[in-house]
């Protein structure tokens, strides 16, 4: 295995078009590596390509680690940070991993389907902006070719003041989530509603937000009915985590228990 | 027998080097030449070995050894010999080991792996426990009867039965106003220490030194000796640093591989697993378990009579295991008065890994299953629990289950003292309760040696084959060794680990170093008080009985004034007949068991300075996701006069965090034919310290004679007993029935709450 260490995008995405592997913060790569899933042949390290970190305004550098979002980022977003891994995998794992390996339940996924964010990417021979629901198809399937780096993700100039990230997980710390969930409203009602880990790639609920968006000051029974629709819109499966029925259950008291925090 | 001196909160003095990283473990170990092991491994559940070819395997550059059971003694070992090194005709669970391959590196050695070929016919795997022990099933083992086992009842797939039968069962329930059955399923669980195991053999000539990260070096020697047909003067285990154990590195694991590998290779070999093989391969596993308990009960409370019926998921090889049923069976049994009894305890072998001893094997199960049965026979009467056991648990004078006649004992003040420190009468939110369990535990006593010596400088080294895996010998140990001499525990060093430098000692299992090695350490440095105390009489022309030793000094009894440093006699020892003592003393004996007929007796019955404890642990319900997050827990532990506080707190914390993530989390999902699911720490969750809620620890400090020194008994192990019990107590206050599966995960109390599962 040869590793190359560029000082710029340039340098990296150059490697990319010899067919290196990118390793960022290494907190998914190793994790294959170490389980045989994966072994690469040249890797790339991009911890030396300063404009990789660098955050301008609402463009946050691929190379941004969750410990500077959980500090820095737009609230749900930090949020999400404080619940990747532990502080040592905060302080390595970054948000344009989480976005490349494109895991169902990648805790940053959620805000970015939410505020409809777009993946900023970049090859040898150009850049382009995909939006995060044509960027993200399927279980670690993305949009981005062999030779492209993703770069940074775009964030709407103006987030919706009232966000909340929520997580159901078997314990406290370092867990993947059971199910995921970013709620925003807007002050005329406008709600956004984007789950993860119950569907192959980050999902908004767009019936259950057209549902409680309408609605300015939801009773509790609209509240229940927002639940029923998110539970009814999510596509979990099941496996040895949990049961598809169990994350369509929590999906729902999640997301509105979320709303609910957006609401106070 | 005079008390420890002021409560010693001696620190470990190996913290600051495991710490910092200056402390060295079995792969921060190299040696000139080394190569690397690699296992293969069966990968399937059950099959039989049609074709295993190593030729091209031989052939890899970089391969200097390729071995299988062809190429070692055809020795079978465990307590059932049911075992051989590597898989001999047919592999029985995924992780047992076919190959092994030494070569320059991991990845020549992995080359020799894949070009090892081999091929099986699939057997039907065993992996239900009601239906191995049907009519007709399919046996693990075809020549199960031709297995050596000393005293073990066997039959067919039923790998250990044990029966405990006293007074008369079917009279009793008669007498009962109420019978209470219930019915609790148990999922496996691992010891998942954060160390994966290391082993480094070296030959020179005949002889060879094995770096082991084993718990119980001499076990681990004794393994190789049998399995390799060698001396025990030949094997030499030595112990570094140790990154936890939980019992999943107690008995004899890969040193044979390894040394095999080596005197093959003729160059020295390591191994050292990834987290994968730590999860897969090893036979510690905690065994899964039905439990089946009918009390009968009249409405004053009184128990008339239990019948109990338990099974032990044994996995594919016996290791340590054939004492689980009856250790089960005295579980499911508990610290109560009960005359009548009838409990039938099986382990069953199936195609998965093997159990094995993890921290008090089969404890934290039973106790879960019984604790959570006696709310229920509580609530049927309409009686508080904690009243309840008050009325029922065994008190000092009284007769247990067994007919043991407990001498002092403080059960009823770990129950006083648990409640009372979590306030068990405050008032509660409604999604808050607080759930009660008593526990109980045995010591085991054995045979054990320490060498104490103290040097020309006054500076002291005991030598012992007790071992260190964070169970604390490396500070109860010194700390007795100073009472003994008036001396500081910081005086002391330990040389521990080495089986040829060290007397025998059983290790870092069954919480018996107190017990054992505390003993044999004393004793040890008795002898050189006498000695010193000799010197000290000459010099201070004195009698030797009057001579006290204190604060680093031998002086005359009432006049302190009259003083000699010990470290001025220990000058004068060495240059003549120096300062040295040995220890073994004579293990406490069992005390009988009356009236108990019991089949597949292993001992257990009655118990040497018998443990007992109580938890009482606070939760919140989330009841629409059925989370359940541990607010407070109290711990009260009857252990006997405490030597180390801060050592034995510890205990009780570490204890009481893997009974939440017993209770809570931790499980190993098999597939159907038997494989694991969840072989890795991104899907087997152990609590973190983000999850420690506050633990409050008393103890109930009974100066109990005949058991360890100063009237100690052990705590290692007591408590990791009643943690899980006492949630489940908790839960069921909040959901109306106990959840009785373990763990008791979000989703499964969530599907009691919409009416499926439960007991």
């Amino acid at each position: 295995m040869d590793t190359q260490y560029p000082k710029t995008i340039d340098e990296a995405v150059s490697a990319l078009s010899d067919g290196a592997t990118p390793l960022a913060g290494g907190t998914d790569l190793m994790v294959e590596v170490n389980f045989g899933h994966r072994r690469p042949d040249h890797v790339v390290a991009l911890r030396r390509v300063d404009e990789l970190a660098e955050w301008d305004g609402s463009t946050i550098g691929a190379g941004v680690t969750w410990r500077r979002i959980e500090l820095e980022g737009p609230k749900a977003l930090a949020e999400a940070a404080r619940t990747v891994g532990s502080p040592q995998i905060r302080n390595a794992g970054t948000i344009g991993g989480n976005v490349a390996t494109a895991s169902p339940a990648g805790d940053g996924l959620p805000f970015l389907a939410a505020v409809d964010a777009s993946i900023e990417v970049r090859s040898a021979t150009g850049s382009r902006s995909i939006q995060w629901d044509e960027f993200f198809l399927g279980v670690k399937k993305t949009a981005l070719e062999a030779d492209e780096l993703v770069t940074g993700v775009d964030l709407p100039e103006d987030l919706p003041e009232r966000q909340a990230f929520g997580k159901v997980g078997v314990r406290n710390a370092m867990v993947i989530a059971t199910v995921c969930c970013v709620v925003t409203r807007e002050l005329d009602g406008l709600t956004r509603v984007a789950l993860g880990s119950v569907a192959p790639t980050p999902m908004r609920a767009r019936q259950s937000e057209e549902m409680i968006s309408a609605v300015a000051r939801p009773s509790e029974s609209d509240l229940a009915e927002f639940a029923r629709l998110v539970a009814a819109e999510v596509s979990p499966i099941t496996d040895h985590r949990s049961t598809a029925e169990y994350r369509r259950h929590a999906a729902g008291v999640l997301a509105r228990r979320l709303l609910g925090r957006c609401l106070r | 027998m005079p008390l420890l001196t002021e409560s010693k909160h001696f620190i470990r003095p190996d913290g600051p080097d495991k710490v910092t990283g200056s402390g060295r473990y079995v792969a921060d170990i190299s040696l000139t030449g080394m190569l690397t092991a690699k296992f293969l491994y069966a990968g399937v559940s059950h099959a039989r070995i049609t074709r295993l070819d190593i030729s091209a395997a031989r052939q890899v550059p970089g391969v200097f050894a390729v071995l299988t059971q062809e190429d070692v003694p055809e020795r079978r070992f465990g307590s059932v010999a049911d075992r051989t090194l590597f898989a001999k005709d047919v592999v029985r669970f995924e992780g047992e080991v076919i190959a092994a391959v030494a070569a320059v590196d991991a990845e020549a050695a992995q080359q020799g792996l894949d070009a090892v070929v081999f091929e099986y016919e699939p057997l039907p795997a065993v992996t239900d426990l009601e239906a191995a022990i049907a009519d007709g099933a399919q046996l693990v083992h075809e020549g199960w009867a031709d297995y050596e086992a000393a005293d073990v009842e066997r039959d067919g797939n039923i790998a250990s039965f044990t029966s405990m039968i006293r007074g008369d069962v079917e009279a009793g329930m008669a007498e009962a106003d109420h019978v209470v059955s219930s019915r609790y399923v148990s999922d496996a669980s691992q010891p998942a220490p954060i160390e994966p195991r290391g082993v480094l053999a070296q030959w020179e000539g005949d002889r060879v030194t094995i770096w082991s990260s084993t718990q119980v070096p001499f076990q681990a020697r004794d393994g190789v000796c049998e399995t390799l047909d060698l001396p025990t003067n030949r094997v030499r285990v030595i112990v570094p640093h140790m990154g936890g154990g939980f019992g999943g590195k107690c008995g004899f694991h890969y040193e044979a591989h390894v040394a095999a590998l080596a005197r093959a290779a003729r160059r020295p070999v390591r191994l050292v697993f990834s987290r994968q093989e730590e999860f897969i391969a090893p036979d510690r596993r905690r065994e899964g378990m039905i439990i089946e308990i009918t009390t009968g009960l009249r409405n004053d409370g009184t128990l008339t009579a239990r019948r109990a019926r338990v099974l032990l998921d044994n996995g594919a090889y016996s290791s340590d295991a054939s004492f689980f049923p009856h250790m089960a069976a005295m579980q499911t049994l508990g610290p109560y008065k009960i005359d009548n009894i009838h409990v039938e305890a099986s382990s069953i072998y199936t195609n998965r890994q093997p159990s094995g001893s993890v921290r008090a094997p089969t404890a934290p199960q039973a106790c879960w299953a019984l604790e959570s049965h006696t709310d229920e026979l509580a609530a049927a009467i309409g009686m508080d629990p904690v009243a309840f056991r008050q009325q029922n648990c065994v008190d000092t004078g009284e007769t247990g289950v067994a007919g043991q006649v407990y001498d002092e004992i403080g059960l009823q003040d770990c129950i006083r003292e648990a409640v009372s420190a979590i306030d068990y009468s405050q008032e509660l939110d409604e999604n808050e309760a607080i759930g009660v369990a008593v526990g109980w535990w045995p010591s085991f006593p054995g045979p054990s040696g320490a060498f104490v010596k103290i040097d020309s400088d006054g500076k002291g080294v005991i030598t012992t084959g007790a071992q260190e895996c964070g169970t604390g010998s490396v500070m109860t140990l010194p700390i007795l060794a100073a009472v003994e001499l008036g001396m500081e525990p910081e005086d002391f060093e330990l040389v521990y680990q080495d089986t040829s430098a060290a007397p025998y000692d059983e290790g870092a299992t069954g919480s018996q170093t107190i017990l054992n090695n505390g003993r044999a350490t004393v004793e040890a440095a008795q002898q050189i008080a006498v000695q010193l105390k000799s010197l000290a009489a000459e010099k201070l022309e004195a009698s030797p009985d009057d001579i006290v030793l204190a604060d680093g000094k031998a002086h005359v009894a009432g006049s302190p004034e009259l003083a000699v440093s010990i470290a001025d006699l220990a000058g004068v020892a060495a240059e003549g007949e120096m300062l040295l003592g040995k220890g073994s003393g004579t293990p406490p004996e069992y005390p009988s068991a009356v009236g108990v007929d019991c089949i597949g007796d292993r001992g257990l019955s009655g118990w040497v300075g018998p443990q007992f404890s109580c938890h009482a642990v606070k939760i919140r319900l989330d009841r629409e996701t059925g989370v359940v997050r541990v607010l407070d827990v109290s711990a009260a532990h009857d252990s006997g006069v405490i030597i180390n506080p801060i050592g034995a707190s510890g205990q009780v914390e570490g204890g009481v965090l893997m009974g939440i993530g017993q209770a809570l989390t931790e499980r190993t999902v098999y597939s159907e034919d038997g494989a694991q699911e969840n072989p890795a720490f991104l899907d087997y969750k152990l609590q973190t310290i983000a999850d420690a809620p506050p633990i409050r620890v008393h103890f109930v400090e009974i100066f109990t004679p005949g058991v360890g020194p100063h009237g100690s008994k052990p705590i290692a192990e007591a408590p990791n007993v009643a943690t899980a019990a006492a949630i489940s107590n908790a839960i069921t206050k909040l959901v109306g029935r106990p959840v009785a599966q373990l763990p008791m995960t979000a989703e499964r109390v969530w599907g009691l709450m919409q009416g499926r599962g439960g007991g």
